[in-house]
């Protein structure tokens, strides 16, 4: 392994500073984040993006300055998704950014995560906060599938679930354009796994993943494999100007499908171009996994 | 709302508090003709020689305010006395309890009995409750929820619902102004954060962040002031524009306190709170979760400028 790897090149990591510094340094926000922990993050956390999870992105150079409602799908059990897109956002987007993830509300009473979370941007999943954040110039994160999305059982890998309405809304509303981007490898993070809900109900979680080395590993398990991640930014998605962010569901659901649409279409363009890996093992390669046509 | 030249007569409670003192000071400054009355449980430890007013000890019970009620005729009337858990005050959670609701409406009763023009009462930004899920920011009309998780508070939260539904019950009657400010800090302040920010054994939390506000004595007591004449009934949240972390506050102080992570808090806050740690367990709560004030609707009233000190500056000041 080539140590180089697993730091940031040293004139990438004064750029995105100098970037960051300029918007961020001395200015006190209300979530908490810190421009310089979330770079310290960013550097401790380096070596899972970089050598891990080898992260590729595609179509950075779509992605215009200012402020963006980034719209994605939600994969891999655990939202090291938002993680990577995020770390992205700031390594391979120009002029760097942080992209103010949406965390659960569970998430945000989780000690050291809720921290790291705030620290780095993250924000609760919360309209107003959204809206407080747009109004102030910031590039959101938003997975519009939520939980549901993000916690399938493999039989469902890579088949969306249907986007709610909040993101576009609030876009209409502060007349923030969308740019959608699509996540492939990280449903291979654990290729088999299975959703036991009586369980994440007793135990009062949104999801609760159980793969195979459960029962052995307990709570290990939930380490994610290095699968390779791809990152595809699609092009902004300018909205209508003759449409409220009050109008009625119909008429906001064709703008959501359309956002879905797109990313979808990265998905699938994506899974062709995707690094074999389980496969390497002998397993099951989840690309041949059959998509149902909405 | 009431001018200037109808302020005959003015009574504090809780005359004995760094904040109330400062307050009768300045009252006494604004309202040179008007007579101030201020008591207190407690004995005051800052003697207060001015003209016009008159600080007296009584025992808080019913028949010495409504002696008080028959021997005045208030036309102000300012609750600072609502009794503290911190454990500088020596009272019992039943008399907390009893004094904080039960006491607070006989007050108020007696207010609308004996026609005084304004009631100014002051509640806390706890009432909301630090939960993880808090919006940014909280503004007057957000659920108070913090009597859902720290039944020790129940009284606080109460108090401001008896005050909320008195306000819109007799509207007609009496205005009443309900403050509910963020965490007041300043020299003369002996509340539970001011407790904990000047310990060098507090615990502070490594594994949350979240951000607060703080509000100098002096900002308090000038909204207190200008509440009079300045706002119409209703609540409000005082609070200033910008936020610290709480390890910044403990660094502006030099008290740097005991990293501790909350997580594996509770039990030994238990532990200490009976031998050197004076905080309340439910202010750990404030330290883990974020309860910031939207401070909008002050601000429309008393304009951008109602305070001068930042958050970062109202700490300086317990140095």
């Amino acid at each position: 392994m080539n140590l180089k790897n697993l730091l940031i090149p040293s004139d990438k990591l004064s750029q995105i500073k100098e970037s960051l510094y300029q918007k961020y340094k001395d200015k006190s926000d209300p979530w908490g984040l810190d421009i310089d922990h979330a770079l310290r993050y960013l550097k401790v956390l380096y070596p899972l993006y970089n050598s891990y999870f080898r992260v590729r992105v595609f179509g950075a150079e779509n992605v215009p300055e200012g402020q963006h409602i980034f719209v994605g799908n939600h994969t891999g059990q655990i939202a090291f998704d938002a993680m990577l897109v995020s770390m992205s956002g700031v390594l391979d987007i120009e002029p760097p950014r942080i992209l103010r993830g949406m965390v659960e509300r569970w998430m945000a009473g989780l000690p050291f995560i809720s921290r790291l979370a705030a620290e780095s941007g993250s924000i609760l999943g919360d309209r107003r906060n959204s809206q407080y954040l747009l109004e102030h110039g910031e590039s959101l994160l938003v997975f519009p599938e939520g939980v549901k999305g993000i916690a399938k059982n493999t039989k469902d890998f890579y088949k969306m679930t249907d986007f709610s309405q909040g993101f576009m809304r609030m876009a209409l509303q502060t007349k923030t354009p969308i740019l959608p981007l699509a996540v492939v490898g990280a449903e291979e993070f654990y290729p088999y796994v299975h959703h036991f809900k009586p369980l994440e109900k007793l135990l009062q979680l949104p999801a609760l993943p159980i793969t195979p080395l459960f029962p052995i590993l307990g709570p290990l398990s939930l380490l994610p494999l290095p699968a390779p991640v791809d990152i595809y930014y699609g092009k902004p998605i300018l909205l209508p100007e003759d449409v409220s962010h009050d109008a009625p569901d119909k008429e906001i659901d064709k703008l959501v499908v359309y956002v879905q649409e797109q990313v979808d279409k990265m998905v699938i363009e994506g899974l062709k171009k995707r690094r074999p890996f389980l496969e390497k093992y002998g397993l099951t390669d989840v690309r041949k996994i059959k998509r149902d046509k909405k | 709302m009431i001018r200037k030249t109808e302020v005959k007569e003015i009574l504090v409670m809780g005359a004995a508090g760094g904040l109330a003192s400062n307050l009768i000071k300045n009252l006494s400054e604004k309202y040179p003709k008007a007579k101030i009355i201020g008591v207190d449980a407690r004995k005051s430890k800052q003697k207060i020689e001015l003209p016009n007013v008159e600080v007296k000890q009584i025992k808080y019970k019913r028949s010495h305010f409504e002696k008080l009620f028959r021997a005045y005729n208030f036309d102000l009337f300012f609750h600072l006395g609502r009794l503290s858990h911190a454990k500088t005050f020596p009272f019992t959670t039943q008399a907390r309890f009893n004094f904080n609701i039960l006491g607070t409406q006989n007050l108020l009763d007696l207010c609308l009995k004996h026609k005084v023009k304004k009631v100014v009462v002051l509640s806390t930004y706890h009432v909301y409750g630090a939960l993880a899920d808090n919006p940014i920011f909280l503004r007057e009309e957000a659920p108070l929820r913090a009597s859902h998780y720290y039944p020790e508070i129940r009284d606080v939260v109460e108090m401001d619902i008896v005050c909320t539904s008195w306000m819109w019950r007799y509207r007609d009657q009496v205005s009443m102004i309900l403050l509910r400010p963020c965490n007041i800090v300043g020299p003369n302040i002996k509340n539970v954060m001011s407790t904990y920010l000047r310990s060098s054994l507090a615990p502070v939390p490594i594994d949350y962040s979240p951000m607060l506000q703080f509000i100098s004595e002096r900002d308090m007591v000038n909204v207190l002031i200008r509440s009079v004449e300045e706002l119409p009934s209703g609540p409000y949240n005082v609070a200033p524009d910008d936020y610290i972390s709480i390890k910044k506050a403990k660094n502006i102080i030099g008290k740097s306190g005991i990293p501790f992570s909350i997580f594996a808090l509770s039990g030994v806050a238990k532990l200490f709170k009976k031998t050197i740690l004076t905080v309340p367990d439910y202010l750990f709560d404030y330290l883990k979760f974020s309860c910031l004030l939207s401070n909008t609707q002050i601000k429309s009233k008393l304009g951008e400028d109602f305070y001068q000190d930042s958050s970062a500056d109202a700490v300086k000041s317990l140095k």
